[in-house]
């Protein structure tokens, strides 16, 4: 690094500090507010830029590539129309969580306010939605504006962080020098332990008769997953995890009770029900999870381990909370535990659950299923692989039936619920893990949301396997009508007016196959994955009215559980 | 039930804009807002009485606590704080109760600062209570216009102790 003490245009300081964040790629589509970064880019060697069909696209790859790989996406827009396209995956990634940077081109600075051409107030737009955001006002800041996003963005609870970066910012010049460390007074996320608080967690476990740890994202992002495994078995205690926090804890062992939550299994949620101590690890008691808060497991003690204090007694009220870094936290309870603890009697009453209502499906009648495909996929991959799920009901199979082994292999859209996420999140993913098989599921709604990004993944030639679960309905939009709204399916069939998703699939570049029996899916999925010269799109056609359950209808109690139809 | 709340920030209007969405967002209704400086550089003071459920009011604390620009966000109970607010009143001017009207604004503590052909300008000084008791009071002469400041509060040292914080 001999380019310290030289003067650089905001351009070039741009990549500088890319470089010393050991920036592997940039999801990103041109436009005039960013061509000086554009023709910067012409000579950069150090990495990738991945070029997008849509500005959303960018976000959810960028979001793809960190959940998959720990590390900070970034994405590159232009101003206005390009800017405000990211919103949509600016929010997503702040609701689950996400590391990005996102930079956005804008007007020069002398034309703010104006209502210029492709002018848009994206830091206003952004604030409710960004864990922070910038707008860079003088070349001179650009560089500590860009070490503090990646700080900002990656460390405590990990989020979005946008910064604005008008035009003449990018040609000014000054001396180059990038800050070693930060210090920022408002923004100290604590890492620190409270020894008091750890020993009164082991104190209470011990003496608990009928734990439950419920495992959110939080546990992955900290990387907790292997100090949760040697908790959880040393001390023989149940595992439960949300939606994003599958993977934290392998779902086939068997002190995996599954999912909890609306869609949960009956075991898990049963479990949440009756113990005596939840210990909430990286959780938020979401509401999709807790149903009706107020009786969320009313009679446990409840422990709730979080990096940030605002998460505490917000949904749920709990009797101890542990600010702090999850994966530590955890391995100082283990620790502080002592002697293995056991809970037979607790174990026998949860396998009863467990054989009382297992997940099941109806496999008897020769209709393909999404279930069946989520366990044919399973099967061929042995878990080592990254499913990345859309929204809807083939995301909650995908849930309760793919069972997750490994932390960073489950992706999908949990907090916003954005249909079209998937394929362009795959996309994300793949440049993270290249040596693993990404998967995309998606719904045909989903799907055709942000269908534009199979050309980002032919263009690539990217081995993707994607697949398409054609019921012709917006099904979890159809299963609420069918359950709560009077059989009123308004404007939920798509069976008229889908298009052939064979023809488009080979349109866009890709290889494609279908089919709508049962008997067919290995073989068609044996063709796809033994296709790597791009991506291979597999549709299942699969049956039309098929509900998800169990389901704990929104804003009930957990015990008000409907098992089956 | 009101509550005081001062926050401690830096980047004065983004942060307020972010604080204001957020109370939006919540649905917590503000009663007043005071923004100053502070005995540091590049250090605002925000004040605000937030009227709601005490969950709420805790919820939305701990939101503004998180935010990257606030280094301190912290609610006053009314004992642990010292609050004031000031009014300026305008009253019409009728002759026959002028002097009725002085006493009644010595006897509030208050001053006439202005006396013009047709109103007097009364600016009063004091706890909320106070301001609207003055305000009762000053309305049986007949108040043509009145301007308050926002509230604004320090908390005792006691207190400070008492919650074994460091007495900045």
């Amino acid at each position: 690094m001999k380019k310290q003490n030289m003067i650089l245009n905001g351009a070039e300081i741009f990549f500088e500090c890319l470089k010393q964040e050991k920036v592997e790629y940039i999801f990103g589509y041109p436009g005039g507010a960013v061509l000086k970064i554009y023709e910067q880019l012409y000579g950069v060697d150090f990495l990738k830029h991945i070029l997008v069909r849509h500005e959303q696209g960018a976000v959810h790859m960028a979001e793809g590539y960190a959940k998959a790989s720990g590390k900070t996406g970034v994405v590159l827009v232009t101003s206005g129309p390009g800017a405000t396209n990211a919103v949509t995956g600016i929010a997503d990634a702040y609701m689950d969580s996400v590391p990005v940077v996102v930079f956005t081109g804008q007007v020069a600075s002398n034309m703010l306010g104006k209502d210029s051409f492709q002018e848009v107030n994206i830091v206003g737009i952004t604030r409710p939605v960004t864990k922070y955001n910038f707008q860079v006002r003088d070349v001179n800041e650009l560089a500590m504006t860009i070490k503090k996003a990646f700080y900002i963005a990656s460390t405590g609870r990990p989020g979005p962080v946008v910064i604005d970066l008008p035009k003449d910012i990018l040609v000014d010049k000054c001396e180059f020098s990038y800050p070693g460390r930060i210090e920022l007074r408002g923004y100290k996320p604590s890492y620190s332990l409270n020894q008091k608080q750890i020993k009164q967690a082991a104190d209470v476990l011990r003496k608990s008769k009928r734990p439950v740890l419920y495992v959110g994202g939080g546990v992955i992002s900290s990387g907790g997953s292997r100090e949760l495994f040697i908790l959880a078995k040393e001390n023989n205690l149940p595992v439960t995890m949300t939606l994003q926090g599958l993977g934290a804890f392998p779902g086939n062992d068997d002190q995996s009770l599954g999912m909890l939550g609306m869609h949960g299994t009956y075991c898990a949620n049963q479990a949440v029900n009756n113990c005596d101590l939840l210990i909430a690890l990286g959780a938020r008691f979401d509401d999709r999870v807790t149903g009706k808060a107020s009786s969320f497991a009313k009679d446990a003690f409840k422990i709730h381990v979080d990096i940030e204090p605002a998460q505490i007694n917000k949904n749920v009220f709990t009797n101890l909370s542990i600010i702090g870094d999850v994966k530590h936290i955890i391995a100082e309870i283990a620790a502080e535990i002592g002697a293995p603890l056991n809970f037979s009697e607790w174990w026998k009453q949860i396998n009863e659950w467990r054989e009382e209502f297992p997940l099941s499906y109806d496999s008897q009648d020769g209709r393909l299923r999404t279930e069946f495909v989520y366990e044919k996929l399973f099967e061929k991959t042995e878990g080592n692989a990254v499913i990345v799920t859309d929204v809807g009901q083939h995301q909650m199979w995908g849930a309760q039936y793919f069972r997750f082994v490994y932390p960073r292999t489950h992706i999908t859209s949990g907090g916003l619920g954005t249909m079209g996420f998937s394929l362009p999140a795959s996309i994300g993913a793949y440049f993270a893990v290249k040596d693993r098989t990404v998967i995309s599921v998606n719904g045909d709604g989903g799907f055709q949301m942000n269908i534009q990004e199979l050309v980002t993944a032919a263009a690539y030639k990217i081995p993707l396997k994607i697949i398409v679960i054609n019921n012709n309905n917006l099904g979890m939009v159809r299963q609420w009508q069918e359950l709560f709204f009077g059989e009123k399916y308004s404007f939920t069939d798509l069976s008229e007016s889908n298009p052939d998703f064979v023809k488009v699939a080979e349109a866009f570049g890709c290889r494609a196959f279908s089919t709508d029996s049962p008997k067919e899916v290995d073989s068609i999925l044996d063709k796809a994955f033994s296709f790597n010269d791009g991506p291979a799109v597999v549709e299942f056609n699969v049956v039309r009215d098929d509900l998800v359950f169990p389901m704990v209808p929104a804003g009930r109690s957990i015990s008000d559980m409907v098992v089956r139809k | 039930m009101k509550k005081t709340i001062s926050v401690l920030m830096e980047n004065r209007i983004p942060t307020l804009n972010r604080i204001t969405n957020l109370l939006c967002g919540v649905g917590l209704e503000i009663d007043s807002v005071s923004i100053t400086d502070t005995e540091t550089a590049g250090i605002t003071k925000m004040i605000f009485i937030a009227d709601g459920e005490d969950a709420v009011i805790e919820q939305a604390l701990k939101q503004i606590d998180k935010l990257v620009d606030v280094i301190q966000a912290l609610e006053f109970t009314t004992s642990d704080s010292f609050v004031r607010e000031m009014a300026l009143i305008k009253i019409h001017q009728r002759k026959n109760d002028l002097n009725d009207l002085t006493n009644a604004v010595n006897l509030l503590n208050g001053k006439i600062i202005d006396v013009g052909k047709k109103t007097i300008t009364v600016e009063i000084t004091g706890t909320p209570e106070k301001i609207k008791s003055a305000q009762n009071l000053l309305n049986n002469y007949g108040i043509k216009e009145i301007t308050k400041s926002a509230c604004i509060a320090v908390e005792k040292e006691s207190s400070i102790i008492k919650n074994k914080r460091r007495i900045r």
